[in-house]
């Protein structure tokens, strides 16, 4: 009793000052229902429940789940403060032999409370739980005048960035003579990018809009020692949201909305075939969306998602049509993860599903998914004269069930740099039949171009397929701010299919806080009727950006 | 008179004997951000190599769960560091897709992300008394505290906190080998209100590193205010890039 009464004297010591006071109760833990709880078979829940209500007249509930691996206790007090208790069959066994840590590691408490003493009686435990006094929470956040909400919730920033690009088409019975793709030797570009975000009230606004201006040099193919300037505005992103509820939020508008944690590629995003994750200074435009977004509980949001138009996105070669999907994440203490339909009256649906888990301060695990019946991916069928073969939809009706999956895992050396290793299964992907016919028709298409007896398409072949071929190894390598100034990354992307590569690497110096130099460079290697040895041998792009504000 | 000095000196002794780590690190914390809703700005400059660096970060936080928006220099503005739990995402502007990170990840100089968002010692770690020691002069609990699991930055810190205020006024980190990797010390100068009473906030804390003891990275605490915070804040499907 005295140490109870210095530990309350403790309590109120802690308070700096008189207008807080620790309100306290006591939680016992009766010897009779630790010992219950030891037990090696599982004890009955309903006299669990009565003892612990009797020995806890201020819990207005009580629960009790106990199975043959552990125990888990809740008790909810009339004020709502709910104790929760959880451990194993040994913590219980620890706890009857006078060891406190299992109280350590069990007991959970609102964070407005704590224990403030544990005693070990001859009936059992008693832990003291303190509380801070009801009613005194941080105010909440008073709507602003309209005007001083503009002023706060405004943010603008504006980059200016020019580069120089050199690439080397391989030049192969691909695209012979680079008479099939026109792929320009040179490219200059100048780039504003312009970003605004204007929060009023309950409304949000956000724009991106970038102006390019692009000169493209060839040294290849009949367009060889020509020059041609464009310019373009475009509005990469730019929606309007309005926030109903805290928990409830509606935005219409151009988004480029990526989720997932892989690297190379992630299956579980239905929209966007790019992540912008391969060179960090290209931009992913983004598509027409309306979202509902609605956060039932902390660790549980729920996003309703329609693809109302295409925008500015970049399909690679795929046909666009209106998809919803739904999606439901969870984020927990570790680990978060997320299972998304989609579906629409001209897509296959899928299901689709990513997860990651902070195994520890430096190692992350991660994993990605999608699985549906059939693909609208195009495949390397018999065709008429004079190819004989063409590309079709053959396996649209196909109802075996095509993965798409992705297992990888990032460790972050004490060093600093961190490095990931993923493994890619891509079920619709080309097998070695697929893959022989697919080149032999790209191929003769190249040789009837160069004849000039078909007109080439500047998308190339497309297939409407992320990866061409089924089995993937990616690595890479992030080395963010070397000693402050520089940023290294560098990748791999191995097909295991045709054993061809690429690599890719890119190199940021901080030069200022208002300058920084980049480059990035990407070399393929493979043969022509590879994936990654067919188009591009080699990329490098060299470049400015300053931000003005 | 007597009395009253008894009192005082009986309730010091009291605390003395019955504060235990957990609670004393739990006090500790509140005054590094462990609250239910935090804003704060941060200015980080670091001096490695002679040269200095500097940036500012406006940080929300409500219990463990952060979000750091880098708003100087220019070059990084609009930067955001987003924590839930042990869960962490890096969203830089330009670059399409919040990148998932690990605690360990570098922020600049000899921080850790892991040191602007760690806030929780008493959940992260056990606490054991390692006796008591003067600092700065002031009386302070010496507590070694242990990880609970492998998910923090630091395997073992040895924290000193002081007796009088409850609030940390220097950690020595330690990897699993046992070598000493940084050090740091708080300044508590910020006072905030909170559920009626007046607490220290942190308003300083300066990282050095242990092996080459000129690195040396300084955060400066201002502006903070006590907000209620909703869940949307630190929703990653929310986050304005």
């Amino acid at each position: 009793m005295l140490r109870r009464a210095l530990a309350a004297a403790a309590v109120l010591a802690l308070s700096a000052a008189p207008a807080a006071r620790a309100a306290e109760l006591e939680l016992r833990l009766p010897s009779r229902v630790i010992e219950a709880l030891a037990a090696p078979t599982a004890p009955a829940e309903g006299p669990l429940r009565l003892d612990l209500s009797r020995a806890n007249p201020w819990a207005v509930r009580v629960e009790a789940g106990v199975d043959r691996v552990g125990f888990r206790i809740a008790l909810v007090a009339a004020d709502g403060l709910e104790v929760r208790l959880r451990g194993t069959r040994r913590d219980a066994y620890a706890l009857l032999l006078g060891d406190a840590q299992p109280l350590d590691r069990g007991v959970e408490l609102p964070d407005d409370a704590w224990i403030s003493a544990k005693e070990r009686e001859r009936d059992g435990w008693v832990l003291t739980i303190a509380r801070e006094p009801a009613g005194e929470e941080p105010e909440a956040e008073k709507e602003p005048e309209w005007l001083q909400s503009l002023w706060d919730g405004t943010t603008l920033s504006l980059r200016l960035l020019g580069s120089h690009r050199y690439q080397v088409p391989t030049l192969g019975s691909l695209d012979p003579d680079n008479r099939v793709l026109s792929l320009p030797r040179q490219t200059s570009e100048g780039e504003v990018r312009f970003d605004a975000s204007l929060q009023v009230g309950r409304l949000l606004l956000t724009a991106k809009p970038r102006v390019r201006l692009t000169r493209d040099h060839w040294q290849d193919g009949p367009r060889a020692g020509g020059t041609e300037r464009d310019e373009e505005t475009v509005l990469l992103e730019g929606a309007v949201r309005w926030r109903f509820h805290d928990t409830l939020f509606v935005s219409f508008g151009r988004e480029n909305l990526q989720w997932g944690p892989g690297q190379l590629v992630n299956p579980s995003n239905p929209f966007f075939a790019e992540n912008g994750r391969e060179n960090p200074v290209r931009e992913i435009s983004g598509m027409d969306f309306v979202r509902v977004v609605w956060l039932p509980t902390y660790e549980w949001t729920v996003s309703w998602i329609t693809n109302t138009g295409r925008g500015e996105g970049d399909l690679q070669g795929r046909d666009w049509h209106p998809s919803h999907a739904l999606k439901v994440e969870y984020v927990g203490y570790e680990a978060n993860g997320g299972l998304v339909v989609h579906g629409g009256p001209d897509d296959k649906t899928s299901i689709r599903a990513f997860g990651r888990w902070t195994a520890s301060d430096a190692l992350l695990l991660y994993a990605e998914a999608s699985v549906q019946k059939g693909t609208r991916a195009l495949y390397p069928t018999d065709g008429p004269p004079p190819l004989g073969l063409t590309l079709d939809d053959v396996r649209s009706d196909d109802p075996a069930l095509l993965p798409f999956t992705l297992v990888g895992a990032s460790y972050t050396l004490e060093a600093g740099p961190t490095l990931s290793l993923e493994y890619v299964f891509n079920g619709e992907g080309y097998r070695a039949g697929d893959a022989r016919r697919f080149y032999g028709l790209a191929h003769g298409a190249a040789e009837l171009v160069a004849q000039g007896l078909l007109t080439p398409d500047p998308d190339g072949v497309p297939t409407r397929l992320r990866l061409l071929r089924r089995h993937y190894l990616f690595g890479q390598y992030l080395q963010s701010e070397i000693a402050d100034r520089f940023t290294v990354l560098a990748r791999w992307t191995q097909n295991l299919d045709d054993r061809s590569g690429l690599a890719t690497g890119y190199f940021e110096w901080n030069v200022s806080d208002r300058w920084r130099l980049f480059s990035f460079a990407a070399f393929g290697s493979g043969g022509s009727r590879d994936e990654f040895g067919s188009v591009v041998r080699a990329l490098g792009l060299v470049g400015v950006e300053l931000s003005v504000f | 008179m007597w009395t009253l000095a008894a009192a005082v000196v009986f309730t010091a002794a009291a605390a003395d004997a019955v504060l235990a780590p957990r609670q004393i690190l739990e006090r500790a914390d509140r005054a590094r951000g462990k609250l239910p809703g935090l804003v704060w700005t941060v200015k980080m400059a670091s001096v490695e190599r002679g040269r200095t660096r500097e940036q500012t970060l406006e940080v929300k936080a409500r219990n463990e769960d952060v979000l750091a928006t880098f708003t100087a220099p220019p070059r990084i503005k609009g930067q955001k560091l987003l924590m839930v739990g042990r869960n962490m995402w890096f969203i830089k502007p330009g670059v399409s897709k919040p990148v998932p990170i690990s605690p360990r990840q570098k922020l600049m100089g000899q921080a850790a992300n892991g040191d602007i968002a760690s806030t929780n010692y008493s959940g992260d770690y056990d606490g054991v008394f390692l006796g008591d020691e003067t600092v700065r002069g002031e009386e302070c609990y010496v507590l070694d505290l242990t990880a609970r699991n492998r998910k923090v930055t630091y395997d073992r810190i040895k924290y000193w906190v002081s007796k009088s205020r409850l609030v940390g006024v220097r950690a020595e980190f330690y990897t699993v080998s046992g070598k000493l990797f940084k050090t740091a010390e708080f300044e508590y100068k910020n006072r905030i209100r909170y559920r009626g009473e007046e607490i220290p906030f942190v308003s300083r804390m300066v990282i050095r590193d242990a092996i080459r003891p000129q690195e040396v990275t300084t955060l400066e605490y201002s502006k903070i205010t006590v907000k209620r915070l909703p869940d949307a804040t630190f929703n990653l499907n929310l986050l304005v890039r």
